[in-house]
Order: structure tokens, then C-alpha cells, then sequence
């Protein structure tokens, strides 16, 4: 699965996002709040196998930086 | 004359405004958020009747519908001083969820006091604005230390009050007094603390996984009614314009001392590295305790998890001189038995399960 579709894919199952994931809606809008990120965090960590630090993203963070991040350590990871 | 005060129902405001009406005969207007005037004197009554009773009812209170972040009410006539206590204090939160209350609304008060002509701006900031100190190279810090972006550090929350604080200093005319609090720990009559501040987050997680990691800071603390106590006796002095003044216990906290005073209360907590610790916090998550422990990143520095990020030694030698009569309540067994018994009671924490209550 391509890092959006596992994202896409953890927000609506596991994190009860419901409508659309669009790139400009922050984790905020989405309904996560701040502690909620850091279980994101974990949970994107172990379904991709990379590593990620409990800062690395925020409520504010968008779908778009997100997606940026998770892409830069896969790749680095790889 | 009036004075004015900003986040009268939070932890150190309320109490601030309670020592407001007791030490001064001032009239005193409280901007907060509320729809009427009547909700938002109550709103202020209602906090003051659970901690300050004796001054709850007090003619002199008058509450007035206000927020900093949305620009602030017209001036209220006669005003003599602002008391900017109105701050977001999530020390978990990312800097762009804290900058529009603690800056802009920074901001905000002090273009309210210039309007108003106000003569003088007491602004309650942190000593978090020397968190990163250590790493920017300062062994001790007094209040003639400059705070830098460096002594700040990368952190949302000292990093907004930092730029608060040079917002505050930018008022023109307006005399500017700045009062930097140490960690605000529990009111020392009767226990009360916040729900969800750093210490209920870390006493929530340390009783969660059992365990408590080597700290090394010093850390300056300070009862929340003793910081308001400090804060309002400066602030009647003459003296200490353009100053910064460090609202402190006289002795630094070891932040060991944190947690022996929970193994005395009866918690069953042992020691282990840093590594070990953060390693214990990910094996309990998702658990929310857990969490949320993690998203404070100033615990790196404020239990001093390594020597680089440890604290420097913060004196309070500017205040001491100035307001000798202020006596420190202890940061005793006692005292961290209140806190506990107040953290347990609201289910933060469990019941101890051995030694003294």
C-alpha cells in the first residue's frame, strides 16, 4: 500500500475519521487531538516500519506535511 | 483607582485575584470570557468562593466580557494597572496552537493598557524562557540574566512566552514589570492543583508504569498561592519597573525529590535510567496516561533527563531583597501529601497502597 493509502486507511479505521482525507486539512480538523497524534505516530510508525519522534507532527500538521514526512523516512528507511 | 486583570479564573490568576482584593483597596475589573457582565463576575465569584472565600462576594470585583485573543473591551476609566495573567499553559502543545493566545493576546493587552493610559503592565511570563539554558551555555540564571532564543530552546510553550515577554516590553509609555513563576505546583492552604498540568501528567505516568527516571535539574518551584503573594507585593512597590523579577521558593526542588516525596506518601516507584523510563512509557501506550506524558517534551529539561538539558540553577535573589516579608511555605512532606491526596482523590492517581496518608 502507497504511505497515503496507509494513512488514509489508519485515520478512518483506527481513528474514526469520517469524510474526506484532503492535503490541506490539518490533524486538527480531522478531530484528532493532541494525544491522539502521538498514538497516530505510533501506530504510522509500526505499519510502515519507520522511525518517527513524538514531535515529528502536531494537530496543526496537514495531511500534506504528514504525507511529506512519512514519504522522506521511507525512503530513507529503504 | 482600578486595576485590571486578565485570566482571573485560572490557577494563579484566581489566586492573584483574590490577593488583589485582600492587599489593595483598589476596585479591580476582570476581562473574561463570557457573554454578559453578570456571567463573567460570577465566573470569577464562583472560582474565588472554592480557594478565597473570604473575598468572593467583594463589592470591589466586577467582571467584564473579554477575551485577549479577540481584541479587549473600551478602556475602563481610572485604570492604574494592567495584571496580564491570561496565557495558554500546555506544555504539551505545539508553538502555532499557543502563539495566538500567548503572544497575540500578549499583544492585545499591552495596545489596551497604552490606550487606556495605564500607567503600569505587570505581565506574569515563566522561567521556562531559560529552559534551553543549560545548552546556551549558562551554569545559574538571576533576573539580571537576558533570555535569549537560545536559553528558550525549540519548545512551543517557552518559546510563545518568551516572545510574549518581548511583546510586554514593547509597550511605549506604559511602565512594564515582568514576573517569571518557577513550575506552579499546588496551593499550599489546601492541595488544590490543576487536572491536567505537567505534575498531574508526570505523578499520572510515573504511578502508571512504576518506575521514575534519574532527573538531574534543580528545579525552581513554587506554590501557586505564594506566587500570587510575590506577584502582588512587587507589584505595590515604587520600584522594579523595566525589571524582571523570579517568582520562586528560596531553595531549588531536586527533581528526584518529586518522586521520593511520592515513595514516602506510599507510592511503590523505583529508579531507572532515562532510556528505561521513556522505553516503560512506550510499552503502556496507548494508554492515554502514557500519552500524554510523552507530548511533554519539557521534561527533558524540566526533570533534567540529561546533563545538557537539565535546568540551570535559578536564583531569586531580585525578589527576596525587594519583598522580605513574604515568607515561602514549606515544600515539605506535608505539602507534597496534600497535592497527592488531591491528584488521588480526583482519580489522576491511584490510592497509595502502603506507608503514610
Amino acid at each position: 500500500m502507497t504511505v497515503r493509502g496507509t494513512l488514509t486507511t489508519v485515520l478512518t479505521e483506527e481513528f474514526d475519521v469520517d469524510g474526506e482525507v484532503t492535503d490541506h486539512a490539518t490533524l486538527d480538523d480531522l478531530g484528532l487531538d493532541s494525544i491522539s497524534v502521538v498514538e497516530l505516530l505510533d501506530t504510522l510508525s509500526k505499519r510502515l516500519n519507520i522511525p518517527l519522534a513524538d514531535d515529528d507532527m502536531n494537530k496543526q500538521t496537514t495531511i500534506a506535511t504528514a504525507l511529506e514526512i512519512l514519504t522522506t523516512r521511507s525512503e530513507a528507511a529503504d | 483607582m482600578t486595576a485590571v486583570l486578565t485570566g482571573a479564573t485560572g490557577f494563579v490568576g484566581s489566586r492573584l485575584c483574590a490577593e488583589l482584593l485582600r492587599r489593595t483597596d483598589r476596585d479591580l475589573v476582570c476581562f473574561v470570557r463570557a457573554g454578559t457582565e453578570a456571567e463573567a463576575t460570577e465566573r470569577v465569584r464562583a472560582t474565588l468562593r472554592k480557594q478565597d472565600p473570604d473575598v468572593a462576594d467583594s463589592p470591589r470585583l466586577r467582571g467584564i466580557p473579554g477575551d485577549v485573543t479577540a481584541g479587549l473591551p473600551d478602556e475602563v476609566p481610572g485604570v492604574t494597572d494592567v495584571y496580564h495573567c491570561a496565557a495558554s499553559v500546555n506544555m504539551g502543545a505545539a508553538y502555532e496552537e499557543l502563539v495566538a493566545v500567548n503572544v497575540g493576546g500578549t499583544r492585545n493587552v499591552v495596545r489596551y493598557a497604552r490606550a487606556a493610559g495605564a500607567p503600569r503592565l505587570h505581565h506574569v511570563s515563566t522561567l521556562a524562557v531559560f529552559l534551553n539554558g543549560t545548552a546556551a551555555g549558562l551554569r545559574s540564571v538571576d533576573e539580571t540574566t537576558v533570555a535569549t532564543s537560545m536559553t528558550v530552546g525549540p519548545i512551543g510553550y517557552p518559546r510563545s512566552k518568551y516572545e510574549a515577554e518581548l511583546a510586554a516590553m514593547d509597550a511605549g509609555d506604559v511602565a512594564v514589570t515582568v514576573y517569571r513563576p518557577g513550575l506552579v505546583l499546588a496551593d499550599s492552604r489546601d492541595g488544590a492543583c490543576p487536572e491536567d498540568d505537567f505534575v498531574a501528567r508526570l505523578y499520572g505516568a510515573v504511578t502508571m508504569t512504576g518506575c521514575y527516571p534519574v532527573a538531574l535539574s534543580n528545579i525552581p518551584v513554587v506554590a501557586a498561592d505564594h506566587a500570587a503573594a510575590q506577584i502582588v507585593a512587587l507589584s505595590l512597590k515604587e520600584s522594579g519597573v523595566g525589571q524582571a523579577f523570579h517568582i520562586s521558593a528560596p531553595e531549588l526542588l531536586p527533581a528526584r525529590e518529586l518522586f521520593t516525596q511520592a515513595v514516602r506518601h506510599g507510592y511503590r516507584l523505583r529508579e531507572v535510567t532515562a532510556d528505561e523510563w521513556i522505553a516503560a512509557l512506550r510499552d503502556h501506550s496507548p494508554d492515554r496516561r502514557a500519552l500524554a506524558m510523552r507530548l511533554l517534551r519539557t521534561a527533558t529539561n524540566i526533570l533534567g533527563l540529561t546533563p545538557e538539558t537539565a535546568v540551570p540553577d535559578v536564583t531569586c535573589a531580585a525578589t527576596t531583597r525587594a519583598i522580605p516579608e513574604i515568607a515561602s511555605p514549606a515544600m515539605d512532606e506535608p505539602y507534597f501529601g496534600r497535592l497527592l491526596n488531591t491528584l488521588a482523590r480526583r482519580g489522576t492517581i491511584p490510592q497509595p497502597v502502603g506507608g503514610r496518608r
